[in-house]
């Protein structure tokens, strides 16, 4: 099955979303464990997206957001951008830590509270990504940067814009009794990447 | 009043006083203004990358340092701004993750700021300003009635270059 330059069908889309799924039951156990708190998970939205789109998602590109990256390489290379609006983190650091503050600059403490998130995040969609397909992939250590959505989003776009100019996201949502809280896990990867993805999911090519 | 001329990523504007020109959010990416004061006119690039020479997919110029600066330069003069009166003014190329791997992607921004200054260089075009580097994104509004540059940061205090 061939594939648009930076392009999904409904199927493919089904497909990455099954994974999203098969990662939600460790994440929202590794997330729960972390809270002490009984906590959901979920991935709501998957969607195939222009940068443009992703950045009106995110409110504009000098809307602050908070922002997890990691590099996965091996098989198939790409990098795991979990992002989220300044006040949707926000509220999630106060969830972990069980807090209720207006954050300014963020400590060291809810920095690393939010980069744990979008380890477990990530490393939940990759895992799941790694036993549907077979592909072996390793994940370098995340990285946090709160800045401009536009500054922030750039960084995938420049290492893999040359081959497409859409993103993969998957919309992920964490509740609990109390906050209601909504971010992105963007996939981006060499086109390369995406056909082995997609070879595994159609062999008869 | 003028309007304000909004850029986007791999794109550029020419504009004249009393408009300016803006682009928001510069991470890695190199905002690069050439201005000319005598007819108080200006172009901004927005560059993503230094070298169209080691991608495939290069037909948008604007996209590159190294094929966005003479792309300027061009429209600058059917503006009838050419010569030595250019001047130039730059800002961006950060690094927003600190990356312990030594991938070169991870500072691009370096590799863009070195290939404008390269590319300014070569056009004989003072570099009268510049704020670059570091690990924050930037919005810049650049103003050619006076040439002025302004910066704004998140979590920081607006400057003027």
């Amino acid at each position: 099955m061939g594939l648009d330059k930076g392009d999904f069908n409904d199927v493919q889309k089904d497909i990455l979303k099954e994974i999203g799924n098969i990662g939600i039951g460790s994440a929202t156990t590794a997330m729960s464990f972390m809270f002490h708190s009984k906590l959901t998970v979920d991935f709501t939205k998957v969607l195939a997206l222009e940068f443009d789109e992703v950045l009106r998602l995110l409110g504009g590109e000098d809307e602050l957001a908070v922002s997890v990256l990691s590099v996965f390489e091996g098989d198939a290379d790409g990098m795991l951008l979990f992002i989220m609006k300044k006040d949707q983190a926000d509220n999630l650091v106060n969830m972990m830590m069980q807090t209720h503050e207006q954050i300014e600059g963020y400590s060291d403490m809810q920095q690393s509270a939010v980069k744990e998130t979008g380890n477990i995040i990530g490393g939940s969609y990759l895992a799941a990504l790694e036993s549907f397909t077979g592909l072996k992939l390793r994940l370098t250590p995340p990285q946090i940067c709160i800045d401009m959505a536009g500054a922030i989003l750039s960084v995938p776009v420049i290492q893999f814009g040359q081959t497409g100019d859409k993103a993969f996201l998957v919309e992920s949502s964490f509740d609990d009794e109390e906050y209601d809280i909504n971010g992105f896990l963007l996939m981006v990867s060499e086109f390369d990447s995406y056909e082995k993805m997609c070879a595994v999911f159609f062999p008869e090519g | 009043m003028g309007d304000t001329i909004k850029v986007g990523i791999a794109d550029y504007a020419i504009c004249k006083s009393p408009d300016m020109v803006t682009t928001i959010g510069l991470g890695s990416c190199v905002g690069v203004v050439i201005y000319d004061q005598m007819t108080k006119t200006c172009g901004l690039i927005h560059v993503m990358l230094p070298d169209s020479t080691r991608i495939r997919a290069n037909s948008n110029k604007a996209k590159f340092a190294d094929t966005g600066i003479p792309l300027l330069l061009e429209e600058l003069k059917k503006k009838g701004c050419s010569g030595r009166g250019l001047r130039a003014k730059i800002a961006g190329g950060a690094k927003m993750f600190e990356f312990t791997t030594n991938n070169n992607a991870t500072n691009v921004g370096e590799q863009n700021v070195e290939m404008v200054l390269t590319q300014l260089k070569k056009f004989g075009i003072p570099v009268m300003a510049k704020d670059v580097g570091l690990n924050f994104g930037r919005t810049v509004l650049f103003d050619p009635s006076d040439a002025s540059m302004k910066i704004t940061a998140a979590g920081k205090p607006p400057k003027v270059i």
